[in-house]
């Protein structure tokens, strides 16, 4: 639609976010004072943002959330719970709207739920009520503001035609003509232009209009044209205008001025209804074609820096030039120090532009603990730190549905029903902790409840029964493996479903994610004293230290991070009945050879051992040679096409693509 | 009117809406991927952009060789289907044909079948039929 679009509805995300957190705020805190001033200060934005894109409908929806928290800033009460409501449903139907328009739906008008909205209109006058049926969107009421604050006049002007009217619409032309000619200017009508000349009306319409002119002779000018029956002018003075601000049934926006003035009425429909041909044609041509574009928002200073080291590095190229037709090998070589330190800088720049803080998926997750707590009647002390943790862009995409998946499952399994609590001996409001900070390479997400905790013997219990361990073996599990258990597809302790945990991904897909992003996820309880995920993420994805290895003519690249060593010693390698193990200083791990795995013929010597390890658990991988390690820059492969186990691939220095492999999705199918 | 690419694959003629088509290129390298489906016969690079090249025979009910590239004329189309882009093997490219909605047809039911055909073009005495690239994807 709009090259801003984009743009358009990422800002009007954040606002949107910003919004339900302050409101939350609010809600806890009723006289907080900045948190309403946050919320006037993003409103007016988002409205505006909206007004200028042509989402009438929005701007109209944002302002009604301005209107009822108006009184609340100037009389500093604290703010009413409906006020808040209303706010919550404000922000709802603008995301909802937001979907639509990516969706690239037509916008439907706010819908007021009607019994807690019309509080604010109970105490209206008659003139008042009359007006009310003559809906004033946002931009109408800037209008009829700015013209009485200098001085003109507003009216509503009823309009009714005669029974049997013959051409409605030429009287509706004539009753705009006339409004012209006594110097006033039709901002709106209802029903609107377009409906009053294709005559979709009954016998009654309603303009507003504002002016210098004379009211009084306006009315006996209308009343002059044929077949008009009455006219009643309503006259908005500023006390009636006030009590119209604080209306919250604002339902229906009208045209705009313009086409509401006779003259260019008929020329502009054509060109309206002409180009809404073209656009048809188009779209149908376009249907195929849904390419959306994502935008980052990045410090100018990184940009800049890329910019030097770029600059820097196109010298550098110059001077090789140069330097290679002299062939004088020192200078050759310190050229290379040079350019080595200007790449570096390069891509030290590059990754930073990718990181972006946590708070970015954080920002949601106040407004739904509070949905959430409400909904299950708990009551939940919502607790965020360091959002501002940095990571990379690839991850903070995948991490919001494992997140709000375990956050569910810490209200609803978790945290007690307050008399729980107060019979527990805690305090009845529990607490849900999340938590982010940066460790070497890694990046933590916890998040931690002090609700019921986990029943490990619960948990022992159904995994003997499901066969997954024995009886025996049962009490010589460590605690960690005991709940590891619960990451299994499908293995669940709680007796009932929850409508809330129920749905959406669980334990098992959580850790998938977590692993496909090179991370691990631990979960430790204290049984009544609470539960703690620990997510372990790597800082960045994009260039890793990689262990290149030849299986079957073809390289592949290991990270870094999961090698633990390489060796040459097949003499440890043992054949047991249970398959091959390698006995690594009295360690005994299971021993895979890659080409099996990956179904390629073993027609090679495998005889290259590659230590991994995942999580706790190490195995050995035989490969036919090593080459080497290398710095590579994954490039992610998101495709239908490309096997689970393929994290991304990269391009080695011939030109060559390796495939970057994920050890634990590698070995997950052949446990 | 809109513009399509029209392609052959085992004798006949294809065509793809050039909306959909990103570029047209000479074959270069496909790197194998162990344990993809067969039809994914790899992956290839264009200008740093990684992307998996299949063959498309299989989908459409043609027999082949399974993609091996079998003469000069083959190409490679880069396709953005929508959802994500692929690169398809071709065995000849016929070129980028203007049709009007005049020309464009329902398939006959007994060629629809299996064969994700959407709609056909008849032109210049010519049956093409036309491949919604989205269909490609499963």
């Amino acid at each position: 639609m709009n090259e801003y679009l984009p743009i358009f509805l990422q800002e009007s995300y954040d606002y949107i976010n910003l919004l339900n957190n302050n409101l939350v705020l609010l809600e806890q805190d009723p006289g907080n004072k900045q948190a309403l001033a946050e919320v006037f200060r993003a409103a007016h934005t988002l409205k505006g943002m909206s007004a200028t894109m042509g989402f009438q409908f929005l701007a109209d929806a944002t302002h009604q959330l301005e209107s009822a928290l108006q009184i609340y800033r100037d009389t500093h009460e604290p703010v009413d719970e409906r006020a808040i409501e209303l706010g919550f449903r404000v922000l709802d139907y603008v995301e909802n709207q937001m979907k639509r328009i990516e969706a690239n739906e037509p916008l439907e008008p706010f819908q007021e739920n009607t019994s807690e909205a019309k509080y604010e209109s109970q105490k209206d006058s008659s003139i008042y009520k009359d007006l009310s049926s003559f809906s004033l969107g946002a931009y109408e009421e800037e209008v009829v503001r700015a013209a009485l604050e200098q001085g003109q006049k507003a009216a509503v002007l009823k309009v009714n035609l005669e029974q049997g009217v013959l051409m409605k619409g030429v009287r509706a032309f004539m009753v705009f003509k006339a409004i012209e000619d006594c110097g006033f200017e039709a901002i709106s009508s209802e029903p609107d232009a377009e409906s009053l000349e294709k005559e979709e009306f009954e016998l009654q319409f309603s303009v507003l209009v504002v002016g210098n002119g004379d009211l009084e002779s306006l009315k006996t000018k209308i009343l002059r044209i044929a077949e008009v029956a009455s006219v009643d002018v309503l006259e908005i003075d500023i006390k009636e205008h006030q009590l119209l601000e604080n209306e919250p049934g604002l339902s229906k926006v009208i045209e705009n001025v313009q086409s509401t003035e006779p003259g260019v009425l008929s020329s502009g429909m054509e060109m309206s209804s002409g180009s809404v041909a073209n656009v048809e044609v188009v779209e149908s041509g376009q249907q195929y074609k849904k390419i959306t574009k994502n935008y980052i928002r990045v410090p100018e200073e990184h940009v800049n820096n890329l910019m030097s080291a770029i600059s820097e590095l196109v010298l550098e190229k110059a001077e090789l030039e140069l330097a290679i037709k002299t062939g004088n090998e020192d200078v050759l070589w310190s050229l290379y120090e040079r350019l080595s330190r200007s790449i570096n800088l390069a891509q030290g720049e590059i990754t930073a532009l990718r990181m972006t803080p946590l708070s970015f998926v954080f920002e949601r997750f106040p407004r739904m603990m509070r949905d959430l707590s409400r909904d299950l009647g708990k009551q939940v002390r919502f607790i965020m730190e360091g959002g501002d943790t940095e990571i990379d862009r690839t991850i903070i995409d995948r991490l919001g549905d494992p997140l709000v998946h375990i956050l569910r499952n810490a209200v609803d399994h978790g945290i007690e029903r307050p008399e729980e609590r107060i019979r527990a001996g805690k305090d009845p409001t529990g607490t849900v902790r999340l938590r982010a900070y940066h460790e070497g390479n890694n990046v933590y997400i916890v998040v931690e409840d002090d609700g019921a905790g986990i029943d490990s013997g619960k948990v022992l219990a159904k995994a003997v029964e499901r066969g997954l361990v024995t009886a025996d073996q049962a009490p010589l599990l460590s605690q960690e493996e005991v709940f590891s258990f619960l990451f299994l597809p499908g293995f669940s302790t709680s007796d009932t479903v929850s409508e809330v945990s129920g749905r959406g991904v669980g334990m098992d897909v959580l850790k998938n994610t977590v692993e496909e992003l090179g991370g691990s996820v631990q979960v430790r309880s204290v049984l009544g004293k609470g539960t703690t995920v620990i997510m372990r993420l790597p800082l960045t994805m994009a260039i890793i230290s990689a262990l290149l290895v030849k299986v079957h003519g073809l390289i592949l690249a290991l990270p870094l991070s999961v090698v633990e060593e390489i060796s040459n010693d097949v003499e440890a390698v043992k054949e047991t009945p249970q398959g091959k193990v390698l006995l690594l200083r009295g360690e005994l791990l299971p021993v895979y050879s890659v080409a099996n795995l990956l179904n390629l013929p073993e027609n090679e010597q495998n005889n290259h051992i590659v230590v991994i390890r995942n999580g706790q658990k190490k195995a050995a991988l035989l490969v036919a040679e090593t080459v080497g390690k290398q710095e590579i820059v994954i490039k992610p492969l998101k495709s239908r096409f490309v096997p689970r186990y393929v994290d991304g691939a990269t391009l080695l220095g011939d030109g060559t693509i390796s495939l970057v492999v994920n050890t634990s999705m590698l070995l997950e199918g052949h446990k | 009117m809109e513009e399509y690419v029209v392609f052959t694959l085992s004798e006949r003629k294809y065509a793809i809406t050039l909306l959909n088509i990103v570029e047209i290129l000479l074959p270069s390298s496909v790197y194998p991927i162990p344990n993809s489906a067969p039809n994914v016969l790899g992956l290839t690079n264009i200008r740093g952009n990684i992307l998996p090249v299949l063959d498309i025979k299989p989908l459409l009910g043609e027999d082949g060789e399974n993609g091996e590239v079998n003469g000069e004329l083959t190409r490679h189309i880069w396709v953005n289907t929508g959802t994500e882009d692929i690169v398809v093997v071709v065995d000849k490219v016929n070129g980028i044909k203007r049709v009007s909605e005049d020309n464009l047809a329902e398939p006959p039911e007994d060629l629809a079948a299996g064969r994700r055909i959407r709609k056909v073009i008849l032109l210049d005495n010519d049956l093409i039929l036309v491949i919604d690239p989205l269909d490609l994807m499963g």
